[in-house]
């Protein structure tokens, strides 16, 4: 069971999976990336991050609507990805712990990759962005009531927030939240692309064929907490000072 | 890797190809690669597959 | 689902009431669960249980009065279990007893208690109320606790188990004062100064008058405190009551003495806390067990008795006595169906988990398949004791879960079509009897019927025609079953409509129903009609002749499970065979009878399940079977048991050796449906069908045919798939071996077939299917 959660976060998160065209295996593809990026509103030539950039596809997005746009991963595979695929600038860091000067950006992009992500992580993008700066995040997230058998739920679905939760955080953090949509209807698209994507064949989405006890707990978790999918766009409120 | 038979088209009688496919099942559209005629598209879909990953999904998002 | 309905099915269902030991015991000291530990040699485990609900178990193990004997069920199959000698063997075999120590050890109860009389009663109070972290101060007139006691012959109760059970309690603090009389004056207090001194005061006094009493509680005319027997309060709100004092004492019952005290002290818990004295004290004390056993089922023991009475029972006696508690469970619908066995559990916990599965607080899967995979035949009705019925639980479960569309569809979607099928227009019909402008009756001989036996059908038409007046009409089609049993009301609807209509346009017959469950739906949805079944019928009009059989062996009667509460069939049916000199016998109680595994669409939801439950009917005897459901017989066949039709005893169908005739299968059936209605329009009513397309000739080995019937493919799909295919050259060949492979997807499933001509015919080598929807569009 450890095994294959542990397989489908890296798989996800490096963005290393694909889909039957190509493009990394995301929830919603390249058209909900599309929205997120007129959720942003940037105007052409400002400088905008893309947060868990993994192979690069949104970097290129970005690019192609005349952003300049800066890649950050932690994986150092993803990243070589990247750079075969064109990308212009790309950095290793960690996102706790951004290489940027206050208030240097103008935007965030985020795509399944912040609800993994530590909390002071927000606090780092605050202050990564400049006043009014936007922050477009589109991940997965929690409709169904927190249940105690998170023991069972993969790390990507165990610390899942809801839309209360994720509201009460980002104004806590100074974020103006200016839109919250639901999106969860990808992922009934995204879960059938992984089940064929793997390559083991005899391995499925819920773990070993002899672990039917886990896997069955893992259903019963999932149909508790209801794993749903967002897209919100939150702005950077609050005086600077640098 | 299964041993795939040795399948042409029977029209076009071109071997087949990997290629993307749209695939709906209650409500949900994603893509997914199989084997297809180069030429007219026809798409085979293995035994294995059917009765595994096929069924696998299926009955995955039966149940959401 | 209702949440109120929910609750009163599971009040319903009796297997978690405690049994008559329990009930029967003053203070329900769980005596099954003891005897369980007993005949596992665990004393210690033993011991533990009842020390949960007695204070002084060293006591009582040795001179309880236990009332529990007298209703133990036990008793009538061969002696009531000696209960109160496996106590006194759970004290003495048990080992080390830890000592009972305050429960609430952080926070120091402030409230103080006096109890006046060390006696059963008395210090059962002081016990249970100093657990809780009350300060108890006992006072006792005499110079030592549980005076009376004492007075028992030594051999009986010795001294030294008083004293063991009286230092078990030591730790709990009770301060117990000897030589105190309350009332006297001079040394003693009196009540009026107790009450004034303790937050609440129990007296437990003896069975003589209380004088001393007088003045602060009501007194009875012999001077006796007047007691209430459910709260034990006194007439003045802070004094209670009880032991021998309240029953009289003579005789003396120690166990009624230890309730006492129970539950006074739980009054003044309650009276310290500001709480309700009278509040949820219904099952207090002695009360009638819910718990069904059926003691028939047991051989009669008779209670074993020790070797040496001065000692009580060795381990061994104890064990050997303990093993003869049955124990007590009622469990009477899982004893006989295999679907309640086949989950591990009983109807309570069943209802439970499908009403969570249903509102999706916390849901198990499973509980999707176990709410469609009983056959809602009534058996657990008819045997269980209040009647309940999970028939009507899962169905309610199947309509809730279609209503909030989560009920997948791969589990009823063959039976569906093959219900459209029958109503679409290869079989429908409905027709007045040729030559005939109206019906005084019209014959529904049903879908699964037509399947099995066409020709049966055929004869039965052409005799009733012959022998009831005013014309006999014939309707084909299907009542609408399926749907009801898949919990799909809307398609029940536009089913019975499509009936209803037609039977309005025959004028209103009286209906003469072939099958037990289109006899019950039809009952049921044409309630201005006059359902009669077949064999009522033919009684009537004068049972045909048999045919002769080429075996004539004693038969087993199988009454379908929708027979159920018919009588008049059942009777019927029994007649009719004896009219016709065949020799049958009653499996069991037709009340009882099981369903075949078809009812409820249980083979195509569970068919792990529906074996057992077929299989299970078949073993009870070697029998060949009779029945008069199309589906039980065809069931019965395909398992490898000799089962006739009665139709086929009566009509023919089925050759020399009706019993022979094997399972049509699924594909066969939808076409001898088909041609029953064509050949009886061109026979009947002199109408020619238009030209179907020829058929594809196809052949397949008993492997593939099999592959067929187990994936749920049926031949006309591989025809309309093959034809398909030839038609418009959309096929894959394999190169090695010559083979083609295509698809075609109808409606809702793709079909696969891997084929290859030979003459005339094609040789079908494999099929599958799935059901998801791929675009076969050329790529950009």
């Amino acid at each position: 069971m450890d095994c294959v959660a542990a397989q489908t976060e890296s798989a996800c998160e490096s963005g290393l999976l694909r889909t039957a065209e190509g493009t990394p295996l995301r929830p919603g593809g390249v058209a909900l990336t599309e929205r997120a990026m007129r959720g942003g509103r940037w105007r052409p030539g400002e400088l905008v991050m893309d947060l868990g950039c993994g192979g690069g596809t949104s970097l290129r997005l970005l690019a192609a609507h005349g952003l300049a746009a800066i890649g950050v991963d932690l994986s150092h595979a993803a990243l070589q990805q990247a750079r075969q695929g064109g990308a212009g600038w790309l950095t290793q860091a960690d996102a706790a712990s951004l290489p940027f000067r206050r208030s240097s950006m103008h935007g965030v992009l985020a795509e399944c990759s912040l609800s993994l992500m530590p909390d002071k992580v927000l606090t780092e993008l605050w202050c990564v962005l400049a006043r009014g700066g936007r922050l477009v995040v589109t991940d997965l997230y929690r409709r169904g009531p927190s249940c105690d058998v998170a023991a069972f739920l993969p790390r990507c679905l165990a610390g899942l927030m809801s839309a209360g939760e994720w509201q009460v955080r980002l104004a806590s953090r100074h974020f103006a939240l200016q839109r919250w949509e639901d999106h969860s209807d990808v992922l009934g698209a995204f879960m059938a692309q992984f089940i064929f994507a793997q390559c083991d064949s005899g391995r499925s989405w819920f773990g070993d064929p002899c672990d039917a006890i886990e896997a069955s707990r893992l259903r019963q978790a999932i149909r508790v907490i209801r794993p749903g999918y967002m897209l919100f766009v939150a702005s950077k409120e609050g005086h600077d000072d640098g | 890797m299964t041993s795939e038979p040795a399948l042409v088209c029977g029209r076009c009688e071109r071997p087949l190809q990997l290629g993307k496919v749209a695939v709906t099942y209650l409500g949900n559209r994603f893509p997914v690669e199989l084997l297809r005629c180069p030429v007219c598209g026809m798409v085979y879909v293995p035994e294995e597959l059917a009765l595994g990953k096929m069924l696998q999904v299926e009955q995955a998002l039966e149940d959401k | 689902m209702d949440g109120q309905q929910v609750r009163a099915w599971e009040a319903q269902c009796i297997e978690e009431q405690p049994p008559a030991c329990v009930t029967n015991c003053p203070v329900h000291v769980d005596v099954r669960q003891l005897a369980g530990h007993v005949r596992r040699g665990d004393f210690s485990a033993g011991l533990a249980v009842l020390a949960r609900s007695i204070p002084f178990p060293g006591i009582i193990g040795r001179i309880c009065d236990h009332p529990c004997e007298g209703a133990c069920r036990r008793g009538e199959a061969g002696g009531a279990i000696r209960i109160n000698a496996l106590e006194r063997a759970c004290v003495a075999w048990a080992g080390q007893r830890s000592p009972l120590r305050p429960q609430g050890q952080r926070r120091k109860n402030k409230k103080r208690i006096a109890v006046v009389g060390a006696g059963l009663s008395g210090l059962t109070v002081a016990v249970d109320l100093a657990t809780k972290d009350y300060q108890v101060v006992a006072f006792e007139a005499q110079d030592r606790p549980f005076d009376r006691l004492h007075a028992y012959d030594p051999a009986r109760l010795p001294c030294s188990v008083i004293a063991a059970d009286l230092a078990a309690v030591r730790g709990l603090g009770i301060d117990l004062r000897y030589g105190c009389r309350i009332g006297s004056g001079g040394a003693g207090t009196s009540l009026a100064a107790l009450v004034e001194e303790f937050d609440a005061v129990y007296l437990g006094v003896g069975p003589a008058g209380f004088p001393a009493g007088a003045g602060v509680v009501a007194l009875d005319p012999q001077g006796r405190i007047v007691v209430d027997p459910t709260t034990f309060a006194t007439g003045h709100p802070k004094v209670f009551a009880g032991g021998s004092h309240r029953y009289g004492g003579e005789p003396y019952s120690p166990i009624t003495s230890v309730q006492d005290g129970r539950y006074a002290a739980l009054s003044i818990d309650r009276l310290c806390q500001g709480a309700s004295l009278t509040a949820n004290r219904e099952q207090q004390g002695v009360f009638p067990s819910r718990l069904y056993t059926d003691v028939r089922a047991f051989a009669p023991a008779p209670a074993i008795t020790p070797a040496d009475p001065l000692q009580g029972y060795t381990k061994d006696e104890a064990i050997a006595e303990a093993t003869r508690c049955f124990p007590c469970h009622c469990l009477e619908c899982v004893k006989a169906c295999e679907y309640l066995k086949h989950y591990g559990a009983y109807p309570r916990r069943y209802v439970r988990e499908i009403y969570n599965n249903d509102s999706i607080i916390l849901g198990n899967h499973k509980a999707n398949r176990m709410a469609n995979s009983c056959s809602l035949c009534g058996l657990c009705a008819a045997l269980c004791p209040e009647r309940l019925n999970m028939g009507d639980v899962c169905l309610d479960a199947r309509q809730s879960m279609v209503a909030k569309g989560h009920m997948p569809p791969s589990f009823h979607d063959f039976a569906l079509r093959d219900m459209e099928f029958s109503n679409s227009g290869r079989f429908f019909l409905a027709r007045h009897q040729p030559g005939a402008a109206a019906s005084a009756a019209v014959f529904f001989p049903g879908c699964q019927l037509s399947a099995s036996s066409p020709e049966g059908v055929a004869h039965a038409y052409a005799y009733l025609q012959e022998k009831v007046a005013g014309g006999v009409g014939l309707m084909l089609g299907c009542c609408g079953a399926p749907a009801r049993w898949a919990g799909r009301v809307e398609q029940l609807d536009a089913t019975m409509r499509a009936i209803v209509a037609a039977w309005e346009g025959l004028g209103r017959p009286g209906v003469i129903a072939a099958c037990p469950t289109c006899q019950r739906m039809l009952e049921e949805k044409l309630p201005d009609a006059s359902v009669t079944s077949l064999w009522a019928m033919l009684e009537r009009v004068g049972v045909p002749a048999s045919r002769p059989l080429l075996r004539a062996p004693t038969f087993a009667i199988h009454d379908p499970c929708t027979a159920r509460e018919d009588r008049v069939t059942q009777d019927s049916i029994r007649r009719i065979l004896a009219k016709i000199g065949v020799a049958a016998a009653d499996l069991d109680d037709p009340g009882h009878t099981t369903c075949c595994g078809y009812g409820g669409l249980m083979s195509f939801v569970n068919p792990e399940v529906a074996s057992k439950v077929v299989r299970r009917r078949i073993e009870e005897n070697p029998a060949d079977y009779v029945t008069y459901c199309a589906m039980c017989r065809d069931n019965f066949a395909r398992h490898g048991k000799r089962a006739v039709h009665v139709l086929d005893l009566l009509f023919g169908g089925g050759g020399a050796d009706p019993a022979e005739r094997p399972d049509p299968g699924f594909s066969r059936r939808q076409e001898n449906r088909a041609r029953l209605r064509s050949t009886l329009l061109r026979t009947l009513w002199r109408e020619d069908m238009p030209t179907e397309e020829p058929k594809l000739e196809l052949s397949l080995s008993p492997a593939v045919q099999a592959q067929a019937e187990q994936r749920l493919i049926l031949l006309d799909d591989i025809s309309a798939v093959i034809a398909h295919a030839e038609r418009t050259g959309e096929k894959f060949i394999d190169k090695a071996s010559g083979h083609c492979l295509a698809s075609f997807r109808p409606v809702s499933v793709t079909y696969w077939v891997e084929y290859a001509r030979q003459g005339a015919a094609f040789v079908v080598h494999r099929v599958y299917s799935h059901r998801m929807d791929l675009s076969m569009e050329p790529p950009t």
